[in-house]
């Protein structure tokens, strides 16, 4: 009894905070948590886009402690799901907001939009404790004809799908980190890495949304 | 776009229970009685077709598309994502009546993506030969489905997606 009571409050003691989407850029990084940064496009003027990321376990290929990955769930007070809306957001410019998450380190998935879950396919990467992980920019937008983005704009559904209230799937384009995308004042001197992102071939509908396949990376990861 | 479009459009959001694959999606949500139209038979019946795969392939496909397509739920009030004016105006309009018909909808959107995406194409079929194959339990429904799947659809004019 007493080595449980031991392990739990190890458990306890050792979980990271729960994610915290920053309002600013801190003058320094809390070594026991890791912090993602994207830049999110608009989805429309003035309709900002939301994220969700999630824990990822790329053997039973599930969010972690759902579905095929039931058996496999984060730690007590770990992030179960990391939600970045519209505010807050530490830098907006030219139609793009960027944001700085502080999350329990680990591998996450990229597993949603506002309507639209990328069971069929997305990226996943480390996200590594006491560091940035720089995942590029993500455009998000309805696959009808109305996304400002060059790579969302061409893609439409099929007539009847579009006549018809959210049954249109979202399109998601990642870009990973390359040296002309913005960089918030106050950064550069913080640990920071691109994602490095690989396929994340599926996982299960646990936000209970439309479907979709994520855009190939630019460079056909 | 004319006043009278946009209520048509928003019209036939909330009443039309027309489903193209209504055996799949009826296991999912009770269909609503009398609303389907004849007129849009050839538009609602319809199968995936992909001749080159494995059977065990195509039952494995269809499990998980049919798996990942019934979670989907109808947006919430609230919900600021609407697509188009039709979307803006049903949110605010008959939310509880529109939920079931809505679904089905969601339903047949997500598993025509799904199955698009695992390289599936899709063919038009009579609403007597619909009957046939979505009929039964899904166990029956998706060895019929992998029947109609793996079959030739020589000289059949293949659907949009």
């Amino acid at each position: 009894m007493k080595a449980l009571v031991l392990a739990v409050s190890l458990v306890t003691a050792t979980a990271a905070p729960a994610a915290t989407v920053m309002k600013t850029v801190p003058a320094t990084l809390d070594p026991a948590s890791g912090y993602i940064l994207v830049r999110m496009g608009e989805r429309a003027p003035d309709l900002w886009n939301m994220l969700r990321i999630a824990p990822y376990d790329p053997v039973l290929q599930d969010i972690r402690g759902e579905g095929r990955a039931k058996g496999n769930p984060v730690a007590k007070g770990a992030d179960r799901s990391v939600s970045i809306g519209a505010k807050p957001f530490i830098a907006e410019g030219d139609h793009v907001r960027t944001y700085l998450v502080a999350v329990t380190p680990g591998r996450y998935v990229i597993q949603s939009g506002p309507t639209t879950c990328f069971c069929l396919g997305s990226y996943q990467f480390e996200v590594a404790a006491g560091r940035i992980t720089d995942m590029g920019t993500i455009h998000i937008g309805p696959e009808n004809g109305s996304s400002p983005w060059a790579a969302l704009k061409p893609l439409r559904s099929t007539a009847d799908i579009e006549e018809r209230a959210y049954t249109v799937a979202e399109a998601m384009q990642v870009l990973p980190w390359r040296e002309s995308m913005s960089l918030p004042a106050g950064m550069s001197g913080l640990p920071r890495d691109p994602a490095r992102y690989t396929v994340a071939a599926r996982f299960g509908n646990h936000v209970g949304q439309l479907l979709n396949r994520a855009l190939p990376i630019e460079g056909g990861q | 776009m004319p006043s009278s479009g946009v209520a048509r459009r928003v019209c036939a959001a909330l009443v039309a229970v027309s489903t193209i694959v209504p055996g799949i999606a009826a296991a999912q949500e009770p269909a609503a009685a009398g609303q389907a139209q004849e007129a849009d038979d050839a538009d609602k019946y319809n199968f995936f077709s992909q001749p080159t795969a494995s059977r065990e392939q195509v039952l494995a496909d269809f499990d998980e598309c049919r798996e990942l397509a019934s979670g989907v739920k109808p947006p919430q009030p609230g919900y600021v994502y609407s697509q188009g004016i039709a979307g803006a105006a049903a949110v605010g309009l008959l939310q509880g009546f529109m939920k079931g018909a809505q679904r089905r909808h969601m339903f047949d959107a997500a598993l025509r993506k799904c199955m698009s995406v695992k390289g599936y194409a899709r063919y038009p079929m009579s609403k007597e030969q619909a009957k046939l194959v979505y009929d039964g339990s899904w166990t029956e429904m998706r060895e019929k489905l992998a029947d109609r799947a793996l079959a030739s659809t020589e000289g059949m004019t293949r659907m949009e997606p």
